[in-house]
């Protein structure tokens, strides 16, 4: 009885299989591979970027790349707004080797008058850092509006 | 620059899955296609990374040279060993088609490797093309292992990547692997994940047809999960848990089909199987805690008659036992270690935050029934157990549907335990941190409920003609 009824649904799970392909097809592999096709002829970190952040975000790591020399330590906002700047871990996939530290949440002005040493960056954000204070021993290099780096100077 | 490099990346897949097939080969005796292609690259990584693992631990320096000398002195021992055990070497778990059983019995296993094909030529470009876009890939998995690859030591976990040391280093070290080969620029490492994929499915047609289950219900089996949305996400994502999902489900298959026939080699390397799940996530020496006991009881009572011991626990104790050696006091500190900690003084209070333990199925019975989400695996099983729920009382006669009814029921039960554990320390964002993480952490136990309603419910009651013994 069991044989019977197992051998009846074969065909049945077959059109469910059909249709669980084109919801896979249509929920996932086919924007995916839109979006992919869209970033392409990008190297690896930049499809990441572009993919996970968007083209902005990549923009901006692309000048911290060419600005920051890969012996230099970089300064990042605390842990508050959920920025995806705020995450060290996120931050080294990108911008490996260079050595990367947050602001500790309640001592960013002592932070960034402390990083005044001369291989010494801070990443510039709307938000980050003080710019006056940033100021004392840093250069601002702009990339978009308040996005740039804080160069020594 | 694309192309060589590409080639270069598929050059250190295929030798990772030439090391696994030569491992599989010590463990079982001889290997066929089927065994081959379930086994080769999750042994070949698993192996390759827990050998480098030690060195580092040690102290040698991880570099291109020392990668590459170790490959091959594990390779070299490997086959020096093979030919030490002797022409016998073992029954062997060979599965072998009856040659009686002509062309109409081939179709369905060329068309299950029509349908692997088809399933790397889709996920491998997508995989690659989105590179390592996931949070947890990027910021988590990947960096580690570049980090690995730039200190050369595995102890830059520590500083590289989110989480420090709480996780084992089985898939940041072969990512490292690729990053000290080719600099991970297509990015290489990102074969990893397809190929996890489709040895699950050359594993789970292995299995069911092994017990009993005809061709085209096996590949049936095979497309319910290999097409499965999450599945597909899995494949072509930087994330160790379907590699995880790999691991337990194959050492599961293969421990239950070694304490069936009573072949030590198989319940050796489903051992070997969970020990490299312990090594691939740490929640996961979890499976091999509870799996490992329940099926071999299983099998005592009803075969009455005693297992190895050592075969069946020493691999696990020995890979698992390894990374808490050297990662404990990481983990302990891990959120996960923390909620551990924290738990019974809470309970003690009787603080049990049913709440939560309710919002874990409530979750999954949500998403069970989107097919963006999770297909239709779980109508399909359902049914399916539904049908062949009776079988699962045959101890005696039939314990292998008793032992994957309960690994079924364990595999499900681990993440909604561990979500449940979470539950204590995570108050405010643990409906977040549930949506987030939960279906992937459900992988095995999603796929061991899609095993178990093919099993009982296509499984001959004997095996038939088309299962034929390895000849001694």
């Amino acid at each position: 009885m069991r044989e019977k009824i197992a051998k009846r649904l074969i065909f049945p799970i077959a059109i469910l299989l059909v249709a669980q392909v084109l919801v896979s097809w249509e929920s996932y592999l086919s924007p995916t591979a839109w979006n992919v096709w869209q970033v392409r002829s990008k190297p690896a970190w930049e499809r990441t970027a572009i993919l996970l952040e968007g083209k902005d975000f990549a923009g901006h790591i692309r000048f911290l790349l060419d600005h920051i020399p890969e012996d230099s330590r970089l300064i990042l906002p605390p842990r508050s707004i959920g920025s995806p700047y705020e995450h060290i871990g996120f931050m080294q996939y990108f911008l490996i080797p260079r050595d990367i530290h947050n602001c500790g949440p309640n001592e960013v002005e002592e932070c960034v008058r402390r990083v005044s040493g001369e291989t010494t960056y801070i990443v510039g954000l709307s938000h980050f850092p003080p710019p006056d204070i940033a100021a004392e021993t840093k250069r601002f290099i702009r990339y978009e509006g308040d996005y740039g780096v804080y160069a020594p100077k | 620059m694309a192309l060589p490099l590409l080639l270069v990346d598929l050059f250190i897949l295929g030798a990772l899955a030439v090391l696994g097939y030569w491992i599989a080969r010590l463990i079982l005796g001889r290997v066929g296609s089927l065994e081959a292609a379930s086994l080769s690259f999750p042994l070949g990584g698993g192996v390759l990374t827990w050998i480098l693992f030690l060195l580092s631990w040690l102290g040698l320096p991880l570099t291109p040279l020392m990668l590459l000398l170790t490959y091959a002195f594990t390779l070299g021992m490997t086959i020096l060993a093979i030919r030490a055990q002797g022409p016998q070497a073992g029954r062997g778990a060979m599965h072998r088609r009856n040659p009686a059983s002509g062309a109409i019995h081939r179709t369905p296993r060329i068309a299950l490797w029509a349908l692997l094909v088809v399933v790397l030529a889709i996920t491998v470009p997508l995989a690659i093309g989105r590179a390592h876009s996931r949070w947890d890939a990027a910021a988590g998995w990947i960096v580690k292992g570049y980090g690995i690859a730039l200190e050369g030591d595995i102890r830059a976990a520590a500083t590289w990547g989110a989480w420090g040391l709480a996780y084992p280093l089985n898939i940041p070290l072969q990512v490292a692997a690729f990053r000290l080969l080719t600099q991970d620029l297509i990015p290489g490492s990102m074969l990893l994940f397809p190929s996890f994929a489709v040895s699950i499915a050359a594993g789970l047609y292995r299995f069911w047809r092994r017990e009993g289950l005809g061709g085209w219900p096996s590949l049936l089996g095979v497309g319910l999960f290999i097409t499965n949305p999450l599945i597909l996400l899995h494949a072509t994502i930087g994330y160790t848990n379907l590699p995880v999902t790999g691991y337990v489900i194959l050492g599961i298959c293969w421990l239950i089909e070694g304490l069936e026939r009573g072949d030590r080699r198989s319940v050796l390397l489903g051992s070997l199987l969970f020990g490299m799940a312990s090594w691939t996530r740490s929640e996961a020496v979890s499976y091999g805690l509870f799996l490992l006991p329940v099926i071999l009881l299983v099998f005592r009572l009803a075969r009455k008659r005693s297992n190895s011991l050592l075969h069946a626990l020493g691999p696990f104790l020995v890979m698992a036992g390894s990374w808490f050696a050297f990662g404990w006091t990481s983990v302990e500190s891990s959120h996960l270690g923390k909620a551990m900690n924290g738990v019974l003084p809470v309970l003690l209070r009787g603080e049990y935050r049913l709440f939560e333990l309710y919002l874990i199925p409530r979750l999954l019975l949500e998403r069970a029934l989107d097919p963006r989400q999770w297909g239709l695996l779980f109508p399909i099983s359902g049914v399916l157990i539904l049908i062949g729920l009776p079988r699962v009382v045959q101890f005696r006669t039939h314990p292998r549907f008793t032992a994957t009814f309960l690994s079924a029921g364990i595999t499900c039960a681990i993440p909604i335990g561990l979500f449940y554990v979470r539950s204590f320390t995570r108050y405010s964002d643990f409906i977040p941190l549930l949506n987030r993480s939960f279906d992937r952490a459900f992988l095995p136990g999603a796929t061991m409920l899609l095993i178990l309603g093919m099993l009982t419910a296509f499984a001959a009651q004997s095996r038939g003609s088309l299962y034929q013994p390895e000849q001694p």
